[in-house]
């Protein structure tokens, strides 16, 4: 515990030295303490002071520059080592650019002695800082080509106080492709890694480029691939927050295509409310999905899903979506579909738009169904907006499918052409509520089973002594303290 | 590898000439050949190799199985059409790059999606859907298909027979006659909930029928339950909830049998209660009806719910 407030403190000056406009002598002295937290890492084998470094790298990447970089390379690796050498060439070229914009410190100033080693974690440490840098300039060539050096790299190494590291150099790897726009060349390279890093045990990594990899696929459209590749993966226990949200996003997209609305909306809502409130983007993708799914079940979402904070602007079109759903008109529907067309298609979500327009239909029937007690179906055909020589003949299949797939109540009277809706009866008197009873039983089972499952027993818990007030008031403090590092943990750069 | 090239040509050229004619056993005959001679090519999928030929391989090869999967509509079998339509999928995918695209590609693939339509695999006729650009949907073979599953989906099964006299391609009739079936087969699954009667004329005009005796022939066959007298077919509507009546007897069982066992010695009286309850009440109800076992099981089910209303 000592430990973690020792790094606590050292992580709060950072932040509050941060604000005020940092020379670059500042970053160093940062990035140098990042270097300290990485050693000190790896002597404990504490993967949380890892995932602690990568949030500040993130706080001051963006004020980074590359003078600053290169003396810092120059510092923290032996001089004449290999990395340097390699990492030094990216840099410059980009350092020619703004010559101007500060001298970088004289060479040789504090270097650390040759014959110490460097750390693999050091190592793959500044790969990564240079990898993020570059993608920070757009180099996306260089950061390309960079980020297969480090892969190669990184995969020389066998050592478990690295998989934080690796697990952010892969997802890094995979996104200068992704923004190069060649995603399709890594996938195999990809798969090698995934395969790797079960064979290692390393589950942070296994984790991660089994996102990817779905990410991979998702981007060419590849629902079949993903899905295999998915349900004959074997599933580790989650260790990142982020990379479960992002699993259950893609899960839930590839459910989506296969018709499984239930699991798909399941996946999306869960995926949407556990991601930080910082990835606003990722949530409104979430959100246009889940609104799209739950309208294909039948649902209307409330008016509150479009009306959150910064999301307004991004669901317009599905809420005007919604709103034709919702009134079922079929005219209004179609205008909006046309008139959104480039933003769903975007989205990847137009062939889902052109399953809706069933729904649209049942929507329109039922309100009819519920307004007449009899109308006749050259009526039902004019309301509905079917447009076709066959209209009425069109609207008495509609009327009998609905009625089979219990979307009204009522019957056709082929003879007169007409549909009679049944009298809603008493509700009591039917089997409703006890569906819904079986519901709620089955719901508080399966929470009771969940419960129990969930219950750890620690050996020889029972033997120890009860604590005193002031060893609880102690204990107790401490768990606020840790309560606290968790949820500043959950905050993390999406 | 230009010999063996030349071979596969010279064979593909006998095939076609058999494909012309109509000769489909002779055409499944050189297939096989065929397919063997693929085998020798190391530029096709998976492996890809860069050979100096790479581009004729390609071509031939796609041309072979597009070929291949056609002969199977001809022959009608659909587990080799699936096959055939698998060994050329790669082709329209992996290999855009390296050969200019194919002229059947679309009316290939919308065959595909006719058929996993009507072996009514929608989840995958999806899956296939999102694969194609957004350009493909214009193109008439693939417009066919989507458009058939929306009518499909709404109900609209006119349309879907109609569509028969539009096929774009004459391969799509073998797939077509197979849909009227299962339409048929959906619109009398609808009909018998929708309607309570029909009279045999109209029965006859919905189902597609041009006999009374088919109509007669198809409801004994198919729906045992209808009933055809003084010239009308009755639908009998029947109602059968007794599978979910025993789950919720068998959960509410564990919720009472939980709640007996979790309060030990806190309020041994409600217990005690309890328990007096449920064992009377089940030997009660055991007592009335042990002839028949799965209904002892649905009186202490009636126990139980007096229980758990007395407990709220």
């Amino acid at each position: 515990m000592g430990l973690d407030i020792e790094m606590k403190e050292s992580g709060t000056t950072s932040a509050a030295d941060q604000p005020a406009a940092a020379p670059p002598v500042n970053h160093i002295a940062q990035l140098k303490t990042l270097i300290a937290l990485i050693e000190k890492g790896v002597a404990t084998k504490e993967m949380r002071l890892m995932v602690r470094v990568m949030r500040h790298t993130m706080t001051i990447r963006r004020q980074l520059n590359a003078p600053s970089l290169i003396s810092f390379l120059q510092q923290s690796l032996p001089a004449g080592s290999e990395p340097l050498s390699r990492l030094i060439p990216y840099l410059s070229k980009e350092e020619e650019k703004d010559m101007d914009i500060d001298a970088p410190s004289p060479p040789g100033q504090s270097q650390l002695p040759a014959k110490q080693n460097l750390l693999p974690e050091v190592e793959i440490y500044a790969y990564l800082l240079t990898l993020i840098f570059l993608i920070d300039q757009k180099q996306y060539e260089a950061a390309k080509s960079l980020s297969v050096l480090a892969v190669k790299r990184v995969q020389n190494f066998n050592r478990r106080t690295l998989d934080v590291l690796a697990a952010r150099l892969y997802f890094y790897f995979s996104y200068s492709f992704e923004l190069a726009g060649c995603l399709s060349e890594i996938r195999s390279s990809l798969l090698a890694l995934h395969r790797t890093a079960s064979l290692r045990h390393d589950e942070l990594g296994q984790e991660t480029l089994l996102n990817l990899l779905l990410r991979n696929y998702l981007a060419y459209n590849l629902y079949d691939q993903a899905e295999k590749l998915r349900s004959k993966t074997q599933r580790v226990e989650s260790h990142s927050n982020q990379q479960l949200c992002r699993y259950l996003y893609y899960l839930g997209r590839i459910r989506t295509i296969q018709l499984e609305y239930t699991d798909a909306k399941e996946c999306l809502l869960q995926a949407s409310r556990k991601a930080p409130s910082t990835a606003r983007g990722f949530r409104i993708q979430c959100n246009k999905w889940a609104v799209i799914v739950r309208l294909l079940l039948g649902e209307i979402p409330e008016r509150t899903t479009f009306m959150q904070q910064g999301m307004q602007k991004a669901l317009r079109p599905y809420f005007e979506l919604t709103n034709a759903v919702r009134i079922g008109d079929l005219e209004l529907f179609r205008s909006v579909a046309e008139n959104n067309a480039s933003t769903f298609n975007a989205d990847k979500t137009q062939n889902l738009i052109v399953r809706l327009r069933h729904n649209v239909i049942r929507t329109g029937l039922r309100n009819v169904s519920i307004s007449y007690s009899r109308i006749s179906l050259a009526d039902v055909a004019a309301k509905l907006h079917l447009q076709s020589a066959t209209a009425v003949a069109d609207a008495e299949s509609i009327v009998t499918k609905a009625i089979r797939d219990g979307g009204i109540d009522a019957t056709v009277d082929h003879a007169n052409g007409s549909m009679q809706s049944k009298e809603t009866g008493d509700i009591y008197s039917t089997q409703e509520p006890q569906t819904a009873f079986h519901s709620r039983i089955a719901f508080c089972l399966n929470t009771y089973n969940e419960a129990v499952k969930a219950l750890r027993f620690p050996p020889d818990a029972h033997k120890k002594e009860l604590e005193s007030a002031e060893k609880r008031r102690e204990r107790q403090q401490q768990e606020q303290e840790l309560a606290k590092h968790i949820a500043e943990e959950d905050d993390d750069e999406f | 590898m230009e010999a063996k090239l030349a071979d596969a040509n010279r064979l593909f050229q006998k095939f076609k000439a058999a494909y012309q004619q109509n000769d489909l056993d002779t055409c499944s005959n050189l297939l096989s050949q065929l397919k063997v001679k693929l085998t020798e090519f190391p530029a096709l999928p998976p492996v890809y190799k860069q050979t100096s030929t790479a581009t004729q391989e390609l071509l031939l090869a796609r041309d072979i199985f597009e070929h291949a999967v056609v002969l199977s509509v001809k022959m009608e079998d659909q587990d080799a059409f699936e096959r055939h339509f698998l060994q050329v999928k790669p082709f329209y995918t992996d290999t855009r790059g390296l050969i200019p695209p194919s002229a059947e590609e679309y009316s290939v693939v919308g065959l595909n999606l006719l058929r996993l339509l009507v072996q009514n695999r929608i989840a995958e006729f999806h899956t296939e859907l999102e694969l194609l650009p957004s350009e493909a949907h214009e193109n008439p073979c693939i417009k066919h298909a989507v458009e058939l599953e929306q009518s499909f989906m709404e109900g609209a099964y006119n349309r879907v027979l109609s569509a028969r006299q539009a096929v774009p391609h004459e391969t799509y009739i073998y797939f077509m006659d197979l849909l009227a079936k299962t339409v048929r087969d959906e619109i009398a699954g609808c009909s018998e909930k929708a309607y309570d009667f029909l009279t045999v004329a109209d029965a006859k005009k919905i189902l597609m029928f041009s006999t009374d005796r088919e109509l007669q022939d198809y409801a004994r066959e198919d729906h045992p339950d209808w009933e055809i007298r003084n010239g009308c077919v009755y639908f009998q509507k029947k109602a059968s909830q007794f599978h979910r009546f025993f789950e919720t007897a068998r959960d509410s069982e564990s919720v009472v049998g939980r709640l007996l066992h979790r309060s030990p010695g806190e309020s041994s009286r409600s217990n005690e209660h309890l328990h007096k309850l449920f064992v009377c009440g089940g030997k009660q109800f055991h007592g009335k009806f042990s002839m028949i076992p799965p209904v002892s099981r649905l009186c202490r089910f009636y126990s139980m719910w007096d229980l758990l209303l007395l407990m709220s």
